[in-house]
């Protein structure tokens, strides 16, 4: 049979590429449901008719009614924004004076509040943050400090490292006033939710679609033209005889020496440290069985 | 001289597989008779037609291009041109073209038509003429090595430094340190057919080149030795180095490479050639004919390169558009 090398191209063409085909009319064949079956951009409405509205729970009287208003009105806009729940206590309460006491009371004082309250975005005990900040002071020190206490989603979108830029907002906010502190941390945990919500849906950067793919084909392309004549497959050995040089003199004779020495310096210990207590609490279930994240900041 | 086949006068030639004289006509083996012909007109006439060969100036086996027999010519395997040795061939054309097969099948940019049957039908074995050199040295290294060892105590971190004195001697003996004597094969090429396998070296017969071309050598043993020699003393000084260890450096003081006996020999060795032309470029392939290494690089089709690599820009692009545009809707 004569060869006919255009039909063979061909052949070898649709060979190869036939994953590549399938894989692209799958994608396009789930592009095409997905369009047929959207509905156009449906907002996503709080689900949770259980837990109250209130948002604003300031026991310990350091908000004016102005100030508590302004709060509960900004709330209500970061929640449509961000998806999640945000609730504001401030509290007057004894915690303990050592950090671990502290830490433990504010964490169970947060998190059973929101667990009883059933708060959450979503669904009861839901998406959701709460901030708890104790204002208890007496003549024995200050056991003041804030607790973040997260649920649901916002469990796992505020991490350590978001935590401290809560924190940072409110001590920011703090240096006015205890409402300017909480306006502050309100905002970046609305930011961080919204942020952290959109996440697992966020399409790619168009131009994405067409660099990904050209850096791709310009590697397959360079790597399949690559090709070396072939490979030196002899070594020093293999046209000595019996592959084994006779060795006559091997000598290693000592010379001298010498001895040089150099002092280690050592860092210094510098800067002041934060006060302790609080931290990144992790992940942890409440006394209801409700799973919590957060983290305090004491100060 | 032309080998005949004594059942039935066809050209008997040397069978790579078989490893014995066979007619490929009555498929009789080891049944054969050495004819010397000669015409008056010189080699460039086929005692067996009558026809015209094209005749090189070191040919000294070749292929009557019109009766298709197996000429090997006397006076260029002979006397001076006698080579001591050879290697013949292990490797059948059917074996060589399945290796070629096998190592570039995977090169997707290769032309189609590359490893089709009728181009690798023109595969030619050729033995290729070399000189081997045996050489007999002495090498000697001497150097200042030194032995570096740390460590801390109190505030202070001790550097304690060694010096030795490194005396490495060494009689080498190099056997059949091969180079060719082809100017018709690349240099860089031969080089990386090596190693042949010296245990299959056989002493030369003519009949082992009836169905193969040949060369003699091109050159006297003396022109090419550089090559060799230079190939010689770059081993000897890995050898001399490898044979030093345990220093953090090592400094050279002196380095000697004596040729203390040297000799050379002539001899043939096996290679099937392969010369694909694609867009009026010759791209040569050789395969050793003993244990079947490949050398050669293999031509690329731009038509291939932009339609493959753009089919595969446009099919992902495809698919993460799809992807992107789910992601949107969701």
């Amino acid at each position: 049979m004569e060869f006919n090398a255009k039909k063979e191209e061909r052949k070898a063409y649709f060979r190869y590429f036939r994953v590549w085909f399938i894989l692209f009319a799958i994608a396009a064949v789930a592009f095409l449901v997905v369009l047929a079956t959207h509905k156009g951009n449906v907002e996503i409405t709080r689900q949770n008719t259980v837990a109250p509205s209130q948002r604003v729970y300031d026991y310990a009287e350091v908000l004016s009614n102005e100030e508590e208003n302004a709060l509960t009105k900004l709330i209500a806009e970061c929640e449509r924004r961000a998806k999640c729940d945000i609730i504001l206590v401030t509290i007057n309460e004894k915690m303990g004076k050592d950090d671990r006491t502290w830490t433990y009371n504010m964490v169970n004082r947060a998190d059973d509040f929101y667990d009883e309250n059933q708060f959450g975005y979503n669904e009861p005990f839901g998406d959701g943050a709460l901030f708890l900040d104790n204002w208890y002071k007496d003549e024995e020190g200050s056991q003041q400090g804030a607790w973040l206490s997260t649920s649901g989603k916002m469990e796992w979108i505020i991490g350590e490292s978001e935590e401290n830029t809560v924190w940072e907002a409110f001590d920011e906010g703090l240096q006015d006033s205890a409402a300017k502190g909480y306006e502050k941390a309100i905002r970046q945990i609305a930011r961080l939710g919204e942020r952290g919500m959109k996440k697992e849906l966020e399409p790619f950067p168009w131009y994405v679609v067409w660099v990904l793919p050209l850096i791709v084909s310009l590697i397959y392309a360079l790597v399949n033209m690559k090709q070396a004549p072939g490979v030196d497959t002899t070594d020093s050995l293999t046209y000595v005889a019996g592959r084994k040089p006779h060795l006559i003199r091997r000598e290693d004779q000592f010379l001298r020496k010498s001895v040089s020495k150099v002092k280690i310096e050592t860092e210094s210990s510098s800067g002041g440290s934060r006060s302790s207590g609080g931290g990144s609490y992790g992940h942890h279930t409440s006394s209801s069985g409700h799973s919590h994240g957060g983290g305090g900041h004491r100060r | 001289m032309i080998f005949k086949c004594k059942n039935c006068g066809g050209n008997a030639i040397y069978s790579p597989e078989k490893k014995k004289m066979i007619c490929p006509f009555c498929d009789s083996e080891e049944s054969y008779e050495r004819k010397d012909k000669e015409t008056s007109y010189g080699l460039e006439v086929c005692p067996e037609c009558g026809g015209t060969i094209p005749v090189e100036d070191y040919d000294s086996a070749t292929r009557c291009p019109y009766c298709d027999n197996y000429l090997i010519f006397n006076p260029r395997v002979e006397g001076e041109y006698l080579p001591k040795f050879l290697i013949p061939f292990e490797l059948g054309k059917e074996h060589c073209k399945e290796l070629i097969r096998n190592k570039f099948k995977k090169f997707t940019f290769a032309p189609m038509d590359f490893l089709s049957e009728a181009r690798l039908d023109s595969m030619q074995g050729v033995y290729v003429p070399f000189w081997f050199y045996d050489y007999r040295t002495n090498a000697l290294y001497e150097g200042e090595g030194t032995k570096v060892r740390s460590w801390t105590s109190g505030n202070y971190r001790y550097t304690e430094t060694s010096y030795y004195a490194v005396v490495r001697e060494m009689d080498i003996s190099f056997e059949k340190m091969p180079a060719d004597a082809s100017i018709k094969m690349p240099d860089q090429i031969m080089d990386l057919m090596e190693p042949y396998d010296y245990g299959k070296l056989v002493p030369f017969e003519p009949k082992y080149l009836s169905g193969f071309y040949s060369e003699y050598y091109n050159m006297p043993s003396e022109e090419i030795e550089g090559r060799a020699r230079a190939k010689m003393e770059g081993d000897a000084e890995h050898i001399l180095r490898g044979s030093i260890s345990g220093y953090s450096s090592l400094i050279r003081n002196s380095q000697s490479i004596r040729v203390l006996e040297r000799h050379a020999d002539y001899g043939l060795m096996p290679v099937w050639k392969y010369i694909y032309q694609y867009k009026n470029v010759d791209y040569p392939f050789y395969v050793n004919g003993e244990t079947g290494k490949i050398i050669g690089t293999a031509p690329l089709s731009k038509a291939k390169v932009l339609g493959y690599s753009a089919t595969l820009f446009a099919v992902l692009t495809g698919i993460m558009a799809a992807f992107n545009g789910i992601l949107s809707l969701l």
